[in-house]
């Protein structure tokens, strides 16, 4: 799963330090950079360039947003791949095989062009066609076309495991209640500002069930909503909004900013539009179109 | 012998006799009460006092009873048996005559400090449960405040009495005619303004009990009995009388008293710890509490939670206490299920409210924001259904006219994928080719955008537009498809495949069309001729058969009635006129089909 996460990572945030394309997955030249990564790996420290504040150390406590655009992306570079996959055919028998009406070339060739990078690497079959021919036997190459039909692994197959993998992981993140469509990407669409710190140890988790108190303001400052009673009222009598978080219960902001706070906080939160109203705006509520909204937001429960 | 003036003379004095007589049993019965010890007085003693008080009382000696009432020596026989004395009271009191008003107020008032709660409670509800509906808000107006004082005096026990009496009062109050226009509301014939209005300020103070009581307990006891029974209140009115009352805006009405009755009630709701959003959502989140809990099906029924979020976001009522921060998307899950329940109804103005509601919700999102997986939805599917109904059956021009400018907005706001979706599902099941050629013109408006450069998606591009247009493509009953009854669904059909025809450069085939030209010039083009071969041939042998008919004078095979009417029959020449039409509607078909062929052949591919 780390190894996924880390193919998918160099697609998406090219750095060096996660500097490990597909084509090398399993080649031996670089043992630095290989073994730099493995111990990254080993050590669970994989360090991630995202700009979202929440990111823990620990690469498999990724939100699932963040699951949904890495598999965006492999999912995209599945589908690259996968236009070159179309089993091939088998062409050649046994007898015709050991004869001599196949030529080591063609059948070099056709191994080279029809197998994965990671089979023709184990059988060694790697590289020009003429200095293949030289160093491997008839036999071997037999072998390895036999081989090759059976496990079929062919091009485009290794990365097809790899989405089998994904999928399922996929279908575990799929939250089936509320559907927001998370297939943009891009940074946040909101900044948060602590105004007060909160225990920093109970985080909201998606689907558990949130109490805030709040006020929304524009960006001129008109209050359009809130739920704090005003004047001598205490707010025993109130109660706050409750709602599960991350569903697509509420705006897209909030659901992303809550998931940020812990319990005890308070936090100021400008959301854009587009993680808002965006361009309908709210009329009733006094939401001009395409309206940036800022929220004092207090959390005061997490169950 | 006797002129007129002595027999009214008489008559007086004979009332005067009658009364005074009254009056001296009245005060025999209470003296003689006076002497019964503890309060066991016989049901001769109880029948007696009543009849005789009665009698009194609306003889207009009202003075008398009263001073006799509030005598310190009467104390016991008042409190057992005053409460008798209701029904003459309420009936003098409603007269409205001044001489007597003062005296019947003030035994009144007596009666209530005196008497058994519970008894009065019973009285007074008496009073109300069968009234004539031409005295109802009167004598609801009248009893308000006195309920209210007898249930106030019940203490800790009073919720099932609270919940008792404003059944009683709402029962009543439903049997007034709803006001319809702003003149009606402002003249207020019937008095259901007035009702509401004092209705609200009746619940008042058990709506501060239950508030206080959460204060004091930190918290809202969801089993507090009083709190129930507010609720159940609440739900019955949002259903009687507001489901069926039509709000009239501030711009229109400035001082509406139903749309204060309307925001009073959600802001109870509020205040009893019955958060909006979590009624908005609760038909799609209490699905799954254990089955079985019948008790909170029966307590937030659904028709009342439709009218309150038909107030909620058509009328905008009681919008300052609902929070701006839930998502379109989800407020469209939530509306989808009242819709649904409104939309269900034969009447008229839950349809206008249920088309009203659906507008208002879909105008929130942004267009093509909707995700496939809602159509897995019940509602998603059965919604559109009902709006497909009301488009095509609605006998209400208005509602057919809202039905179908409804119907596209929804389509507005699906994604492209979900667009697909509901397009083919619509092809299959709506059974109506007008509705069938509308989803082909949306489905030539979509291709269209995706041809359009950056448009590309997959659903009206390529693969998936293929099996699209198979199901557009084609006649339904082959051949012998009766061509007038589907005309809409072939026109739009014919029109979408010319658009593509030119639109789609062969060499581009971006939408595939060219490579399935054959199949289609075999599946649709030729049974499509056919089917005008026929249909042509059939409809000039009537034409003539018409024509010689008017030679002959012959009586028509049957007749057509309209309820008791019976419709004339058509005259040859209006016969002619159909045929002659139908004819025409043949050459119109026919003349996109030859253009069509006109493209194709251009292009070298039929």
């Amino acid at each position: 799963m780390i190894r996924i996460l880390h193919l998918a990572l160099f697609m998406l945030f090219p750095s060096s330090e996660a500097a490990m394309p597909l084509s090398q997955a399993s080649t031996s030249p670089e043992p630095d950079r290989v073994s730099s990564c493995e111990a990254e790996e080993m050590a669970g420290s994989l360090s991630v360039k995202v700009s979202a504040k929440q990111m823990s150390d620990d690469a498999s406590k990724l939100s699932a947003i963040h699951y949904f655009l890495l598999l965006l992306q492999l999912m995209k570079f599945v589908k690259f791949v996968g236009k070159m996959a179309a089993e091939p055919t088998r062409e050649w028998g046994d007898e015709k095989l050991k004869s001599d009406d196949v030529p080591k070339k063609d059948l070099i060739k056709f191994i080279q062009d029809n197998a994965s990078h990671a089979f023709l690497a184990e059988q060694k079959l790697l590289g020009n066609i003429k200095n293949v021919a030289k160093t491997a036997k008839k036999e071997h190459l037999i072998v390895a076309y036999n081989q090759l039909f059976e496990s079929k692994r062919f091009k485009g197959t290794e990365v097809e495991e790899v989405t089998q993998e994904v999928k399922a992981v996929k279908i575990e993140e799929k939250l089936k209640e509320t559907k927001t469509d998370i297939v943009d990407e891009g940074p946040p669409k909101f900044t948060k500002t602590v105004l007060k710190k909160g225990d920093k140890s109970n985080f909201p988790k998606k689907g558990e069930t949130v109490s805030c108190w709040y006020t929304g303001t524009l960006e001129d400052g008109t209050v359009f909503d809130t739920n704090i009673p005003t004047g001598a009222r205490k707010k025993k009598q109130a109660k706050p909004l409750s709602f599960k978080v991350g569903m697509g219960k509420v705006i897209r902001g909030w659901d992303e900013g809550l998931l940020t706070m812990s319990k005890g906080e308070t936090a100021r939160l400008e959301i854009e539009s587009e993680w808002a109203y965006g361009k309908k705006g709210l009329p009733d509520s006094k939401i001009p179109p395409n309206a940036k909204l800022i929220f004092e937001v207090e959390l005061v429960s997490v169950d | 012998m006797f002129g007129p003036k002595r027999r009214e003379r008489a008559c007086v004095k004979e009332a005067k006799n009658a009364l005074r007589m009254a009056l001296e049993q009245f005060s025999d019965v209470v003296q003689r009460c006076q002497a019964i010890q503890d309060g066991n007085f016989s049901s001769a003693d109880f029948d007696l006092f009543q009849t005789v008080g009665q009698t009194c009382i609306e003889q207009g000696d009202s003075a008398q009873v009263l001073s006799i009432v509030i005598d310190e020596k009467n104390k016991n026989i008042v409190r057992c048996m005053g409460w008798n004395l209701l029904e003459p009271l309420v009936k003098v009191l409603l007269k409205k005559e001044d001489k007597n008003l003062p005296h019947c107020h003030a035994i009144l008032t007596h009666l209530l400090e005196v008497c058994s709660p519970k008894e009065l409670l019973v009285g007074l509800l008496e009073q109300i449960e069968q009234l004539d509906s031409g005295v109802i808000a009167e004598t609801i107006i009248l009893l308000l405040k006195p309920l209210q004082t007898v249930l106030l005096k019940l203490g800790r026990k009073k919720a099932s009495s609270v919940g008792m009496a404003l059944s009683t009062l709402l029962s009543q109050m439903v049997r007034l005619p709803v006001p319809l226009s702003k003149e009606q509301e402002e003249d207020d014939v019937f008095g259901l303004c007035r009702c509401c209005v004092e209705l609200l300020g009746f619940v008042s103070p058990f709506v501060e009990e239950i508030k206080a009581d959460a204060r004091d307990s930190h918290g809202m006891s969801r089993e507090n009995e009083l709190r129930v029974e507010i609720l159940k209140f609440c739900m019955k009115s949002l259903c009687e009388p507001l489901l069926e009352v039509q709000l009239k805006d501030a711009d229109t009405l400035e001082k509406s008293p139903l749309r204060d009755f309307a925001t009073g009630i959600l802001v109870i709701l509020n205040s009893i710890g019955e958060s909006l959003p979590n009624l908005l959502g609760h038909s799609i989140l209490r699905k799954r509490e254990v089955p079985g809990f019948l008790e909170e099906e029966v307590r937030y029924p659904k028709e009342s939670l439709a009218s309150m979020a038909h107030l909620l976001f058509v009328q905008h009522i009681a919008m300052d206490i609902f929070p701006a921060v839930l998502s379109p998307v989800f407020v469209m899950q939530c509306n989808m299920e009242y819709i649904e329940v409104l939309l269900s109804s034969t009447e008229e103005s839950r349809l206008q409210k249920g088309l009203e509601l659906y507008e208002k919700t879909l105008v929130r999102l942004e267009n093509s924001s909707l995700p496939v997986d809602l159509l897995d939805l019940k509602t998603f599917f059965s919604v559109p259904q009902h709006v497909i109904k009301v488009m095509t059956l609605s006998p209400v021009q208005n509602l057919r006219t809202k039905g179908l400018s409804v119907f596209q907005l929804s389509i507005d706001k699906l994604n492209t994928e979900a667009k697909y979706k509901f397009f083919r599902c619509m092809l299959k099941t709506s059974g109506h080719a007008g509705v069938e050629g509308y989803i082909i013109k949306n489905i030539k408006n979509q291709t269209d955008f995706a041809l359009k450069p950056g448009n590309g998606n997959e659903w009206f591009l390529g693969k998936h537009l293929l099996p699209l247009l198979q199901q557009v493509l084609c006649l339904p009953q082959g051949p012998e498809t009766d061509l007038l009854h589907n005309l809409d669904r072939i026109m739009e059909s014919l029109n979408l495949l010319r658009y593509l025809l030119i639109r789609d450069k062969e060499w581009e085939n971006e939408t595939g069309i060219w490579t399935e030209l054959y199949k289609i010039e075999d599946n649709y083009l030729k049974p499509l001729r056919t089917a005008l071969n026929m249909s042509r041939a059939h409809y000039e042998a009537e034409l003539k058969r018409n024509k010689e008919n008017t030679t002959g004078s012959k009586s028509p095979v049957c007749t057509v009635s309209l309820g008791s009417e019976k419709i004339p029959h058509m005259t040859p020449e209006m016969q002619t006129q159909v045929l002659q039409s139908a004819l025409f509607t043949f050459d119109l078909i026919e003349s996109v089909l030859a253009r069509i062929e006109e493209i194709a052949e251009a292009k070298g591919r039929l």
